[in-house]
């Protein structure tokens, strides 16, 4: 039986799994679109929304070959308050400190670039359910050479009256055991140059899409929801924050198409390419469509300490390096940061 | 290699192989009864395209390749006979036939055999019997029909995973595949990867393409006719084989001695029990199994009446671990698919005299799918079911004067369909479930079909087979049609009215005439031009906007939005006959107007969707082909080798940009594949061990590139325009089979017991070619910002060889 056996398992390896080999379709770029990316919320701003340009899908095109510049971009509400973001030529554009969005209200983006005028139609800041609980479960690897993970779950209490629809995003912050690492010209030692002041690594769920909708299970507890899979990687607390939004039907459907067109693995449950469509558009019907979503979001916060002790006590080697003399300061970027996150413990 | 091409020189030098290879059977066919002589018994070298006819005194002979042979001998008044013997010199034989009722089943093989595509009127159908399809290479060592048909021109495939076949430029729904009268809404096993026909219990396989006889209806591009085998009232028999992935047992017995017989045939996949062994964790969570039963009862109470019940059932499941599906609103840890198909045909066929012939048939089919998911608190189950219910009945009159003389025959008939279809059924399977049930509203409808079909023989060299069929439809209440705001694109936020068809009342109505025709003209003995011109009207359509039909995608019957696709086909077709009728050559070219063709609207789901008519987009379009096939029935050398050249474009124009496709141009459909060369080839070896070989090649399937990277919400996200603008690469395979006969107690047919069993051995894609299902871009998700970098993969479903091993036997 040892070659049926094997033949089988061939079989269902290559059929199942199958053979994925890279491939050069040979793309090259056209006509460049204006992007835009940002999310009004109610929390504190301020908000940054930023605007590129499409490039042409292939790896030696960059969406920042051409920085946008000298585009004006301002958001309205349904008060008649008009709120101009300010430019910094690099194609971001930040909010008055002062401006914070509300719910309940409806709001518009307007952007002028290159003569041509971009409008959304208002789209109105839903309100969004606190989070109910948060809890999590550890995951053994079913390879010997990995550690498990703990996956992390979501539950709320979906309202009964209107259709909702949510999105995710997470945060881990970490004080580093030094700044950076540092290897003085002419040796081959690494020295650890630890941060100047008190300093958060940021781990972001950038890039993961987690969305879901009442639509099956409207004025019940949505729950068991997967939000994130937290590494066993120590036996220390894991600070995770997690944000939940409301959306609109349109952005909720925008989000959606863009983790099907990310998503795809050629296989035959893969839905067929389609334009994505976002709520922007050209005044100029002759002109280019800018593509992006203007999403305006309701925001919840909910902080939690994620135990990892208890599950097995596996050692963690960690490497460790003599450290320099001189110490690194914390620079602010998506990454890094010196402002305590909210509901940290020493 | 140097095998293969010596093979092909040998299929164009038919000479070579011709050459010693031809010995003379002589003899005479008997009343079994009386022994009086059979006049006008025709005899069939199966699969070789040799035929003969018995004189007065019942005597025949005909020419008879080396190797071993089936004869078939029919007879209007007589139980068709088959007799298999070895030809290693000349030979004489006797054969003794049983007087009963004849059928228009034994008479419509004959006119269908290989050998035969000049002498029939009609153009674009191919006959291929069991024996045929089990000298074809296997995938996994199983013979199966559908695998077949796609070698066939003018047939194509979007790729090796895929549910179903593409026909002359029609979608895979487009196909009326026909398991003993019983339409099969999904004829695969294991998503695509074998068929569910049974090879144990098929006897042959009618493939239209071109003109359909008007006694079919309610496809727009094909006619797959599988018949089963008679179960024999004379002996009882055992079959089975044993394969990798399956394995399978058919037992027939006698329950009144030339009365009442049944069969009763399985087949199993046992693929969990063998995983289970490897724990890859590739494979961890992956699921797959099937089953499948045929039985069958044929009762002859008195030589006027025939009586026949066919029960066929067929269950799949299939499950992926992770989040499979994105298309269901809810993720879960892992996606279960299961398909299962129940029909039931009962026939009756009386003969009222020796022309005149009432065949009725009582047919229920339903085929149910489900998606499902286990995880407590969002376990559910998603439903969809098409219940199909005919009754029909036909007239046939065959005026026959001989075999020479002007010939006639002709069929009228009649046939109601009752469909209910469930598009959509969710319920939580868990006490704990938090999924609310959502049922979406059934739909009911009814077709009815009345045609006359002629089959007239005006000279040696003129003859037609004239049909018209009319087919009507309506959708019955209790039905919900809504109104959008004019000026907008369909969508259920431009809804403003909805009208509400009580149960029993009609909300929609279609129909129309459905002409069929086709002509044949001799130009000599061996050569013969045929027209065909086709209409087709199809009302129950397959919903699908992912690149192959799904198990759970959805059927729905026409309403006010979804309107009959329609299919107006013009063929024309030159055969010929070479070297003594041992090679057939055909050409035939075709053109199809295609109306309301159906594709996706890009970001639109179709799943538990109350409002349907905004995710599809219907237009027109057209297919056009050119189509050749050489085929060789005699000698050691068979098979085949098919060219096709086929073009199909659709056009979906609107008014709205969302509800345009590329503008409103033509644009290529998903499965337009422009060149296929298709090579099938058996060589004997010796008179037990028979070597096969198939070769294909295509072109590769429309794809859509995107045109643009984006930056959004931390990610490259692709930007797709225009839909199908580029192709995938080449498709190229080669499969190379060996049979080989397990030795036989007695070559002549006379003793009722014997042993017979053979080996298939099979390699499939022998070049280890990892041929493209798909192309697919990924762009990384961390710190997209910073980098240019986006991937291209191809996707290969079978990127090896794969081996397989079967043991067959039958007693």
């Amino acid at each position: 039986m040892t070659i049926p056996q094997f033949s089988l398992y061939l079989f269902l390896l290559v059929a199942l799994s199958g053979c994925v080999d890279p491939y050069d379709p040979g793309l090259v770029g056209g006509e460049r679109y204006l992007v835009f990316d940002g999310v009004l919320t109610d929390a504190p701003g301020p908000y940054r929304f930023s605007l590129s340009q499409s490039a042409g899908y292939n790896s030696s095109e960059g969406i920042y070959d051409q920085r946008v510049t000298g585009a004006m971009v301002s958001v309205s509400d349904d008060a008649g308050q008009v709120t101009t973001f300010a430019d910094d030529d690099k194609g971001t554009f930040t909010s008055p400190i002062t401006f914070r969005g509300q719910v309940g209200r409806r709001y518009s983006l307007t952007i002028m670039h290159k003569g041509q005028t971009y409008r959304t139609d208002p789209e109105l800041m839903q309100t969004v359910p606190p989070i109910d609980s948060l809890y999590w479960a550890y995951q053994p690897k079913i390879t010997a050479t990995q550690p498990g993970n703990f996956a992390v779950y979501l539950n709320l209490t979906d309202p009964a009256n209107a259709e909702n629809y949510y999105q995710w995003d997470w945060a881990h912050y970490e004080q580093p055991d030094f700044c950076v690492l540092y290897r003085p010209s002419g040796s081959n030692v690494s020295y650890a140059r630890l941060c100047c002041s008190d300093c958060w690594n940021i781990v972001r769920s950038t890039g993961k899409i987690l969305l879901a909708t009442d639509r099956l299970i409207n004025g019940n507890r949505l729950a068991g929801q997967a939000i994130a899979e937290v590494p066993f990687d120590d036996t220390s607390p894991y600070y995770l924050a997690v944000g939940q939004q409301s959306l609109s039907k349109g952005a909720y459907q925008f989000w959606q198409s863009v983790q099907a067109l990310t998503g795809n693995v050629g296989s035959v449950f893969d839905a067929a390419p389609a334009t994505l469509s976002g709520n922007i558009r050209n005044q100029n019907p002759a002109g280019l469509p800018a593509l992006g979503y203007f999403q305006v979001s309701a925001r919840r916060q909910r902080v939690v300490y994620i135990n990892r002790l208890g599950t097995r006590t596996e050692p963690f080697a960690k490497t460790t390096y003599p450290l320099w003399t001189t110490c690194e300061p914390c620079i602010e970027s998506l990454y890094r940061t010196g402002v305590q996150p909210e509901g940290w413990r020493k | 290699m140097r095998r293969l091409y010596a093979l092909l020189l040998l299929i164009l030098a038919p000479s070579l192989a011709l050459a010693q290879s031809r010995f003379r059977l002589t003899g005479y066919v008997l009343n079994g009864q009386t022994n009086a002589p059979v006049a006008g018994a025709n005899l069939l070298v199966l699969d070789t395209g040799i035929g003969a006819v018995t004189d007065s005194a019942g005597v025949f002979s005909l020419p008879l390749p080396k190797g071993i042979q089936t004869i078939q001998v029919s007879h209007q008044r007589y139980e068709t006979a088959q007799r298999t013997l070895l030809a290693r010199a000349d030979l004489t034989l006797t054969i003794l036939l049983n007087e009963r009722v004849t059928l228009l089943r034994e008479t419509t093989i004959t006119a269908n055999q290989p050998g035969q595509a000049v002498k029939t009127n009609t153009v674009g159908v191919t006959t291929l019997s069991v024996r045929t399809l089990k000298q074809l290479p296997t995938l996994l060592g199983e013979v199966d029909v559908i695998r077949s048909i796609q070698l066939l021109p003018g047939v194509s495939s979007v790729g090796e995973a895929s549910t179903g076949f593409n026909v002359r430029g029609g979608n895979t729904d487009q196909n009326l595949i026909l398991l003993d009268d019983a339409p099969l809404f999904n004829a695969s096993h294991l998503l695509g990867f074998m068929s569910v026909f049974n090879p144990d219990v098929v006897q042959d396989v009618n493939f239209f393409r071109g003109s359909v006889p008007a006694n079919f209806g309610g496809r727009a591009a094909s006619v797959l006719q599988v018949r089963l085998k008679e179960a024999k009232a004379t002996q009882f028999g055992v079959s089975g084989g044993l394969g990798l992935i399956s394995s399978r047992l058919k037992i027939e017995a006698p329950i009144i001695r030339n009365k009442l017989a049944f069969y009763a045939a399985g087949r199993i996949a046992y693929a969990d029990q063998l995983l289970r062994l490897f724990p890859i964790p590739a494979l961890t969570g992956v699921k797959a199994g099937f089953t499948d039963g045929t039985f069958r009862a044929d009762y002859f109470p008195n030589p006027k009446n025939k009586l026949s019940l066919t029960v066929f059932t067929s269950t799949d499941r299939f499950r992926l671990p992770g989040d499979s599906l994105t298309q269901v609103d809810l993720s879960g840890s892992r996606a279960e698919f299961g398909w299962t198909t129940r029909a039931v045909t009962l026939g009756w066929a009386r003969y009222l005299s020796a022309r005149w012939q009432v065949q009725t048939t009582a047919v229920w089919s339903r085929y149910r799918s489900t998606i499902s998911n286990p995880d407590s608190s969002r376990a559910y189950t998603l439903t969809s079911v098409v219940d199909y219910q005919q009754v029909k009945s036909g007239l046939t009159y065959t005026g026959s004067s001989g075999e020479t003389g002007p010939r006639f025959q002709a069929e009228a008939g009649l046939s109601g369909i009752l469909y209910d279809v469930v598009t959509g059924q969710l319920l939580p399977t868990h006490p704990r479930s938090q999924v609310n049930p959502v049922q979406l509203p059934n739909q009911r409808a009814t077709e009815a079909g009345a045609y006359i079909n002629a089959d007239i023989t005006f000279s040696k060299q003129l003859s037609a087979q004239v049909g018209l069929r009319y087919s009507w439809f309506g959708r019955l209440g209790a039905a919900m049609t809504y109104t959008y705001k004019a000026g907008a694109s369909r969508s259920p936020e431009t809804i403003t009215d909805s009208v509400m068809t009580a149960a029993g009342k009609l909300a929609q109505t279609y129909g129309g005439l459905e002409p069929r025709l086709s002509v044949r003209y001799a130009v000599g003995e061996r050569a013969s031009l045929k027209i065909g011109l086709s209409r087709m009207i199809q009302y129950l359509q397959q919903l699908s906007n992912t690149t192959t039909p799904l198990p759970a995608d959805r059927w729905q019957v026409a309403d006010a939005y979804l309107k009959p696709q329609i299919a107006e086909q013009v063929s024309l077709g030159y055969f010929q006959n070479l070297r003594n009728d041992a090679v057939e050559l055909s050409v035939e070219v075709f053109y199809k107007q295609l109306t309301n063709v159906n594709d996706y609207k890009g970001g639109t789901s179709l799943l538990l969707n109350r409002y349907p008519e905004t995710a599809f987009l219907q237009g027109d379009g057209f297919a056009r082909g050119l189509e050749l096939f050489i085929r060789k029935n005699a000698g050691l050398l068979t098979g085949w080798i098919s060219y096709t050249y086929s073009q199909t474009r659709f056009l979906v124009q609107s008014q709205f940009a969302d509800a345009t496709v590329n503008n409103g141009n033509y644009y290529p459909a998903p499965y337009d594949k422009p060149h296929i060369l298709n090579a099938v080839l058996n060589y004997k070896l010796s008179s037990r061990v028979s070597l096969s070989v198939n070769g294909v090649y295509a072109s590769g399937r429309p794809v859509t590139y995107p045109s643009a990277k984006i930056y959004t919400g931390g990610l490259l996200v692709p930007y797709f325009t225009s839909r199908n603008q580029s192709r995938l690469p080449d498709y190229v395979r080669f499969d190379i089979g060996l049979t080989i006969n397990g030795l036989r107690a007695n070559n002549q047919a006379n003793t009722n017991r014997r042993f017979e069993s053979d080996w298939a051995i099979s390699l499939y894609n022998v070049l280890a070619r990892r041929n493209a299902y798909s192309v697919y871009v990924q762009t990384p998700t961390r710190y997209a910002e910073y980098y240019n970098r986006v991937n291209a993969y191809k996707l290969s479903v079978l990127g090896s060889v794969i081996p397989s091993v079967s043991y067959n036997f039958r007693f």
